[in-house]
């Protein structure tokens, strides 16, 4: 990082060139690996690989996922991540998607706390809060998850960090690849915490830090946080984010505190990287910042929410859907992402749950998420792209 | 309660012993100065113990970014040794409870070094708890105290605070037996020894007399206890099969895990016993109190427990096959198949195929192959724990989050460190207090002495009205 | 009166004067012991390298409490943890557990039974050494140094006794097949 004569830190190479082909192999450092929702290939002859009893076609990315045998088909396709499909055959997937909840909701009576009473118990009065994502709209360009970053203080990580999967980001976007290799389609999934109001993490956390809001949210208390990640494990979206080592020079211990890289561990002012004050501007001053060994994640943007409800308290009238707006939702260029009190029935995101292609990720295992999702709907001739 | 002596049931006792030799075999190790071996062995359990403070030291310091868990995977050695070691220290609990109601005369031979082995290895079984925290500093918020925030008090719906619970009951518990079982002996070690020496021990032995009365509630306190520890040494790893089996992860939301825990945990326990106990008796001539005949009983115990721990594994696939649930399903195809397959192949073998050879007792009284396969069973019983923790947690519900996970040498350095840990407190106990139950040996003498009982015995009726109780 | 054990410690702090004989064998000690109540002999107490079976019936001890003592702690246990929780989860501060009700009694099964587990063996092992007058550091009057090892001692208590009536134990003690007959003042 070289410093400029004003004494800023200058945050992008000024020296890149394009150096000639090295013998060397550098890791490539990625958030995801590219995930695949059932690909289909082809043999030399251009035919496509099928299983031989049946005539289906085989998903061959199930065998690269294992390193024995064959793979097992439908271990990715059958999982209830996804739901898309052609405009043709829109009436075939709603009622794909109406018999796939009816299904889970079957498998979610089954228990001794049912869902239905409590609700009523809990979250009958005032707010609950949705979120409702329609994949139609996403177009996977990320501006949602710069968004999050900005206004919630989540730490950028280097390569090295990506490299070793300690992405800290608060949303991703999930992507998931299917149709044939030679022309695949891709659907994007920005993918936060659900909420749920059946939260696998409330009940793991031995030192009660994160623990459920009467509003429905899944609240993460830093300070009472101890670190034990059980949470995160317990986390069937993989939301959870662990900070491994001090990222914000939040620590206990000074020497921890992060730096860019070997040779620059210390900006001109002799402190380390993100402790100078305009590096610190960057801040939101809303929101927390995170020591070492805590864990975050979304947290529906509750600094907004919190605000909302206090101009709407101010101003003596109900809350409207303009008072809160989370991060993603606003940086959305599409309007993807809705997000409002669910209780309130003419909120914009209670409306959006009426929509018959809605569906919730992994229903089945009946954590009761509160983000909604609208199955991918694409309008394509098959003839004219073969 | 004057058990019948048979005269098929092979002598637990060698060598005609009187109660006065019992007493120099046993309590002489401590009174010699250490053997050479003793001292290499305590040299590299003791740099063992150095490594594991300097890697605690690094992890406290650095933060757990210097293991390389993620944002996937965020258990892996840590809690795969915890399970490992916790395991081991069933045993000891196992033998001197359960073992004590079922009236088994065969303990009184490795109960005193199994019950250490217990506490020690609960004791490094305890360090991964503390240790995996992300802010270790801050690990009493999981004591349920009076504070001033709120109070708050903790998540009693947590299966880790359950586990808290648990550990530290069972150590505790644990401990106790163990000294109150001690105390007689060390007041033999008392009663031989001079100046400094007998002022330690007189310390540690509590003023013990060998009254009527103080035995007679001596022998009360056991047997309540052992009745206490019975479904409490059942229910430790049960607790701890909790952290997986209340989660909704597939391969961990399982049912099965709590009788399959326990199984592993004896079965890991008495392969840690046998390891232990087949050093001890070659290093202390105890050759005599622990024979043959108590390696065969727990090599049969093991080949009992491995062999219940291989239908869990075969039953656990069927199960997911059966369930017809996609994840489920996945998660146990993944575990055979995907890329922690050899993980996979080395519990299988180690733990469902090769203690099958305790078939033939040739081999079960083979001390060497006892040996050998107590080698085995632990490193296959690490490798069940890893198969459940980290291959199950790699790949869950969304393939977007996929990952695979590889220690670093901190992790690694933690868990050779506390074999360094748990060596070091074995050698100490070997050196400073009888090894073997004196006064409970003396106990069954006459039952179970070569010269009462066995082929050889020539004093078999006199061991008639003597009492057998415990 | 013959809850020797307890008047060994309740009378600790004034000397005894103490006969004892050495027994080899802890059947030759237990006949001796029958003897000895059989001819309305004081026995002070009996100490063995390891628990006689039979002895306390033989000294007419009553059968131990401790037991007892043990359920008691147990249910304080039980009451503690349950209660406890219950308190914490359903007045003190409720908070939302992932969709659990306050009151979720499933869960609180584990730590109610640890706690049983917990409070009665600490509490039994406390009793128990309270009763038996142990404690690290403690120096309880010992008679000989090998009981701890494998002689069986019955002793009697000779305060006060007249020659003759110590002449008396020492034959019941030679001829009951002690091996040796020592006194002793503790």
């Amino acid at each position: 990082m070289s410093i400029d004569k004003d004494g800023n830190t200058q945050y992008y190479a000024e020296d890149a060139k394009i150096i000639g082909k090295t013998d060397r192999d550098e890791h490539f450092a990625c958030v995801q690996y590219h995930h695949t929702m059932g690909v289909t290939a082809r043999d030399e002859n251009g035919k496509v690989i099928a299983d031989e009893s049946t005539g289906k076609p085989l998903n061959v990315d199930e065998k690269t996922i294992m390193t024995i045998g064959a793979g097992m088909q439908g271990g990715l396709t059958k999982r209830s991540i996804i739901y898309q499909g052609n405009l043709k055959d829109i009436e075939e997937l709603a009622h794909h998607i109406e018999e796939k909840r009816t299904e889970a909701e079957e498998l979610n009576q089954q228990t001794i706390y049912p869902y239905e009473q409590y609700k009523k118990d809990f979250y009958s009065q005032g707010h609950h809060w949705n979120m409702h994502v329609d994949l139609n709209a996403c177009t996977g360009c990320g501006a949602c998850q710069v968004a999050c970053i900005a206004e919630n203080n989540v730490p950028v990580m280097d390569k090295k960090e990506v490299h070793r999967h300690h992405e800290m980001s608060w949303l991703r976007i999930d992507r998931y690849v299917f149709r044939d290799y030679e022309n695949p389609n891709v659907v994007y999934q920005p993918m936060m915490c659900q909420h749920c109001d059946n939260a696998p993490c409330e009940n793991v956390c031995p030192v009660a830090a994160t623990n459920h809001s009467s509003e429905g949210l899944n609240q993460m208390t830093y300070n009472r946080c101890i670190g034990t990640r059980y949470c995160a494990n317990n986390c069937p979206y993989k939301v959870r984010r662990f900070n491994w080592l001090d990222y914000n020079t939040a620590d206990l211990f000074s020497i921890n505190e992060n730096y860019m890289d070997d040779e620059h561990m210390y900006t001109s002012d002799g402190l380390p990287f993100y402790a100078d004050n305009l590096t610190r501007m960057v801040l939101n001053p809303d929101v927390t910042v995170r020591s070492r060994g805590v864990i975050e994640k979304c947290s529906f943007c509750v600094q907004r929410i919190q605000e909302g409800k206090l101009t709407a308290k101010r101003e003596s009238r109900a809350l409207r859907d303009s008072d809160v707006k989370t991060a993603c939702q606003t940086a959305c260029p599409t309007g993807a992402i809705v997000f409002g009190d669910g209780n309130n029935k003419n909120s914009e995101v209670a409306k959006r749950l009426g929509n018959p292609l809605n569906y919730v990720v992994l229903e089945e295992i009946n954590v009761r998420s509160s983000v909604t999702y609208a199955a991918r709907v694409v309008n394509r001739d098959e003839a004219f792209e073969a | 309660m004057s058990a019948a002596v048979s005269p098929i049931r092979e002598p637990l006792i060698q060598g005609s012993k009187t109660y006065h030799q019992i007493t120099e075999d046993i309590c002489s190790p401590t009174e010699r100065t250490p053997s050479m071996a003793w001292i290499i062995a305590f040299i590299v359990a003791s740099s063992g113990l150095a490594l594991y403070v300097f890697c605690l030291i690094w992890t406290i310091w650095v933060g757990i970014g210097s293991w390389n868990l993620n944002r996937t995977i965020g258990w892996g050695w840590d809690i795969t040794n915890f399970v490992w070691w916790i395991g081991i220290g069933h045993a000891g609990t196992l033998i001197s409870a359960i073992l004590l109601l079922f009236r088994q005369r065969w303990r009184t031979g490795v109960n005193r070094a199994a019950e250490a082995m217990t506490i020690f290895a609960v004791m490094c079984a305890g360090q991964f708890p503390l240790i995996h925290m992300g802010r270790l500093w801050l690990g009493f918020f999981i004591f349920p105290y009076p504070n001033t925030r709120g109070p708050l008090w903790v998540n009693f719906n947590s299966p880790l605070l359950w586990d808290v619970f648990a550990i530290s009951t069972y150590f505790t518990v644990s401990l106790l037996f163990w000294y109150t079982g001690l105390v007689p002996d060390l007041a033999t070690v008392r009663d031989r020894a001079k100046g400094l020496r007998r002022k330690i021990y007189n310390f540690l032995s509590f003023g013990w007399t060998g009254a009527a009365k103080h035995w007679q509630r001596f022998e009360s306190l056991s047997l309540v206890l052992a009745g206490l520890s019975t479904p409490l040494v059942l229910s430790v790893h049960t607790i701890v099969s909790f952290d997986f089996a209340t989660s909704v992860i597939p391969g961990w939301h399982t049912t099965i895990f709590p009788p399959y825990f326990v199984a592993g945990a004896i079965f890991s326990g008495f392969a840690m016993v046998q390891t232990l106990m087949v050093m001890t008796r070659k290093v202390l001539n105890l050759e005599q109190y622990v024979t043959l005949e108590h390696i065969e009983s727990m090599n049969k115990v093991i080949l009992l427990t491995g062999t219940i721990v291989g239908v869990a594994y075969l039953t656990e696939l069927f199960v997911a096959w059966y369930s017809g649930y996609i994840y489920e399903q996945f998660a146990f195809y993944n575990r055979v198949m995907g890329p922690y397959w050899w993980a996979y192949v080395g519990m299988m073998s180690c733990n469902l195929l090769s203690p099958q050879i305790f078939w033939f007792k040739k081999i079960r009284r083979s001390v060497f192959w006892t040996f050998v396969m107590s080698i085995f069973v632990n490193i296959g019983m690490w490798f069940e724990r890893f198969v459940i923790i980290a291959t199950t947690l790699a790949r869950d519900y969304l393939p977007s989050s996929w990952s695979y996970y590889v220690p670093s040498w901190v992790e690694i350095g933690l868990f050779v460190g506390t074999l360094g840990l748990f060596f070091t407190l074995y050698l100490i106990f070997s050196r400073v207090a009888p090894v073997v139950a004196v006064a409970e040996i003396k106990q069954i003498l006459k039952v179970a002495g070569d010269q009462y009982t066995g082929t050889n015995a020539h004093k078999a009726h006199h061991a008639k009205g003597a009492g057998v109780h415990h | 009166m013959f809850e020797s054990a307890n008047i060994h410690h309740t009378m600790a702090n004034q000397s005894k004067e103490v006969l004892y004989g050495l027994y080899n064998d802890e059947q030759v000690l237990l006949q001796a012991v029958h003897k000895a109540k059989a001819d309305h002999l004081e026995i002070m107490d009996v100490y063995s390298p390891f628990p006689v079976h039979g002895l306390d019936e033989a000294m007419g001890l009553s059968e131990s409490r401790l037991h007892q003592a043990g359920f008691v702690f147990g249910a304080i246990g039980t009451l503690t943890a349950f209660l406890f929780m219950t308190w914490v989860f359903t007045r003190d501060w409720p908070i939302i557990f992932g969709g659990k009700p306050y009151w979720s009694i499933p869960a609180f099964i584990p730590i109610t039974f640890e706690l049983t587990v917990l409070f009665a063996s600490i509490g039994m092992v406390v009793a128990y050494y309270t009763v038996c007058g142990m404690a690290p550091g403690v120096t309880n009057p010992t008679l000989d140094d090998r009981i701890t090892d494998d002689k069986f001692c019955l002793a009697f208590q000779t305060n006060g006794a007249s020659q003759q009536e110590i002449d008396k134990l020492k034959s019941f003690l030679t001829a009951s097949g002690a091996e040796e007959i020592n006194a002793k003042t503790i």
